[in-house]
């Protein structure tokens, strides 16, 4: 397995690319990146997860959800790797792996994160949520493979 | 009642500007060259247009409508569209359809252009507004331009069904680009081994740049007129027997990430199958199809999907290349498509379908074409067209 860069040197590359969500309906899961905590928009009505955030839960169309901190232990769903940037806030990442993920108890949703320290990837690989900090005291969650595994 | 369109219109004009990667004007300028070419070709001329349909994303703000009708002096005249990029430009067929079956219009024109080749990362990363799911979600780990989309399907493919992928993308690839080099017409104009498509770079793995579309200026328009009106016109009349358009419950923000059939493009059955049924022909009738192919991975899904043989099995059915040639069972994106020819999403498709039918297709024609495909996609959405040489 190959090492994983230290969590400051991963959070500094996504200083160029993390949204402004401030006062959007994105804004509970950035804040809880940067409270250590994955969040993800559940129905206080079915209980059911979505992905992406609506403005009524998709399952049973309730308006009245919100954000749940989940474990952040996830499988593998499938993955790729980044070669050719179509975006200059890229040109420093070749080589990254961007995997969707889906979340042990988070049924249903499937999210895009990065995968780091792992090599030979595979479909199901156990990961695990980690919170890279950024220089301007934010922070993003990325997944590494589950300890032990 | 899904037999009410078919025959009720013909296509008896196409127009396209030259496929190239960098036009010498302007996007508007190009729709209008197009548009003005394809009434040439029917034999018409503006004042007896009476409708206008297109794509529903990019041309209402790229070119209006209405800007069309003010520079060519079309009154009075019927407009429409139902979805967007590849799915809105053939469901802008089948809004024309309609309204020559209800009388709104006898002459419509349909058009589509995109500066993309002249826009630094237009084409593959169009998707993603301000704060849009796409941007606030996924482009910060780099899930970002379409090729990163399709080149995870494609991973998750290959751990499903344990095929050899490369061979079928290569397969797929330099199918076109013979297509295309043959077709005279191409953006594309370099032949392909198999070894030079495996020494080409990797943009997403497992996509390679040949297994990416071009990036193109370019501008394409098509003449529907109701089909007694066709018969007087110089070009022999191309009948839309059939089309449809299907959707799902998602969005083109969550489509690639949550679509609970993954490797599967749901809505291409049902649309293909519709499409057909007004048609009353079957999937064996087609001589041809023209399917959208962003990338080889979509194309390859759509083999499956569409029914030509069954999930997984794709990669085994391209595998020499000879089912999808020219000569083979079904002989797909006979222009070289969107990976060889030009990258209008789908426009070209349909003139080129129009081309074969009227048997003027010149290197590439299909032998003795007399029902063809057109199947352009967008996320959830899937439209379809089939279209005829012979009435009835």
């Amino acid at each position: 397995m190959s090492t994983s860069p230290a969590l400051e040197e991963i959070g500094q590359r996504y200083v160029p690319v993390l949204p402004d969500v401030e006062g959007t309906l994105a804004a509970g899961f950035w804040e809880g990146a940067d409270e250590g905590e994955l969040r993800l928009p559940r129905c206080t009505d079915c209980g059911r997860f979505h992905w992406y955030p609506l403005h009524r839960c998709p399952h049973c169309q309730s308006p009245r959800w919100e954000w749940t901190a989940v474990a952040g232990r996830a499988r593998i769903f499938t993955w790729t790797v980044l070669r050719r940037p179509l975006h200059k806030a890229f040109q420093d990442r070749v080589g990254e792996i961007v995997a969707i993920l889906e979340l042990d108890d988070a049924s249903g949703v499937r999210i895009v994160a990065n995968v780091f320290g792992a090599d030979d990837l595979e479909v199901g690989m156990p990961v695990e949520v980690a919170f890279a900090p950024t220089p301007d005291g934010r922070a993003v969650p990325i997944f590494v493979p589950t300890s032990g595994s | 009642m899904t037999t009410q369109l078919r025959d009720v219109a013909a296509f008896v004009g196409i127009g396209e500007t030259p496929a190239v990667r960098k036009a010498d004007k302007p996007l508007k300028a190009l729709v209008l060259d197009a548009i003005t070419a394809a009434l040439d070709d029917a034999g018409l001329t503006p004042a007896d247009v009476d409708g206008l349909v297109t794509e529903g994303a990019l041309m209402p703000s790229a070119m209006p409508h209405d800007e069309v009708a003010a520079t060519l002096g079309i009154s009075q005249y019927f407009s429409g569209m139902s979805s967007y990029w590849g799915s809105g430009i053939a469901s802008a067929h089948l809004v024309g359809a309609q309204a020559i079956a209800c009388g709104q219009a006898d002459v419509v024109v349909s058009y589509f252009g995109v500066d993309w080749g002249s826009t630094a990362g237009a084409a593959y990363t169009s998707i993603g507004e301000e704060n849009s799911p796409k941007v606030v979600y996924e482009k910060p780990f780099g899930y970002f331009g379409q090729p990163y989309f399709f080149g995870a399907i494609a991973n998750r493919y290959r751990s499903t069904y344990g095929v050899d992928l490369e061979r079928a993308f290569g397969s797929l690839a330099i199918n076109q680009r013979e297509n295309a080099l043959r077709s005279g017409t191409a953006q594309m104009d370099r032949s392909m081994t198999y070894g030079q498509y495996l020494e080409s770079p990797y943009v997403a793995e497992p996509l390679r740049i040949p297994d990416c579309c071009l990036l193109t200026d370019g501008a394409a328009a098509a003449v529907l007129v109701r089909s007694d009106r066709a018969k007087d016109l110089p070009k022999p009349p191309v009948y839309l027997k059939g089309a449809s358009l299907a959707t799902m419950p998602l969005s083109m923000d969550n489509y690639f990430t949550q679509n609970p059939d993954y490797l599967t493009w749901p809505t291409a059955r049902p649309a293909v199958e519709q499409a057909l049924a007004m048609a009353g022909r079957e999937l064996d009738d087609l001589d041809f199809a023209e399917l959208y192919d962003c990338f080889t991975m979509t194309l390859l899904m759509q083999i499956e999907d569409i029914g030509w043989c069954s999930k997984g099995e794709a990669a085994a059915f391209v595998e020499d290349g000879k089912r999808v040639a020219l000569d083979g069972d079904i002989p797909i994106n006979t222009h070289g498509g969107l990976l060889s020819h030009s990258y209008l999403l789908g426009a070209t498709h349909v003139t080129e379908a129009i081309r074969q039918l009227r048997g003027d297709a010149g290197d590439v024609q299909v032998a003795d074409a007399e029902l063809g495909l057109v199947g352009l996609l967008a996320g959830p959405h899937y439209g379809a067209l089939v279209l005829g040489r012979d009435e009835g």
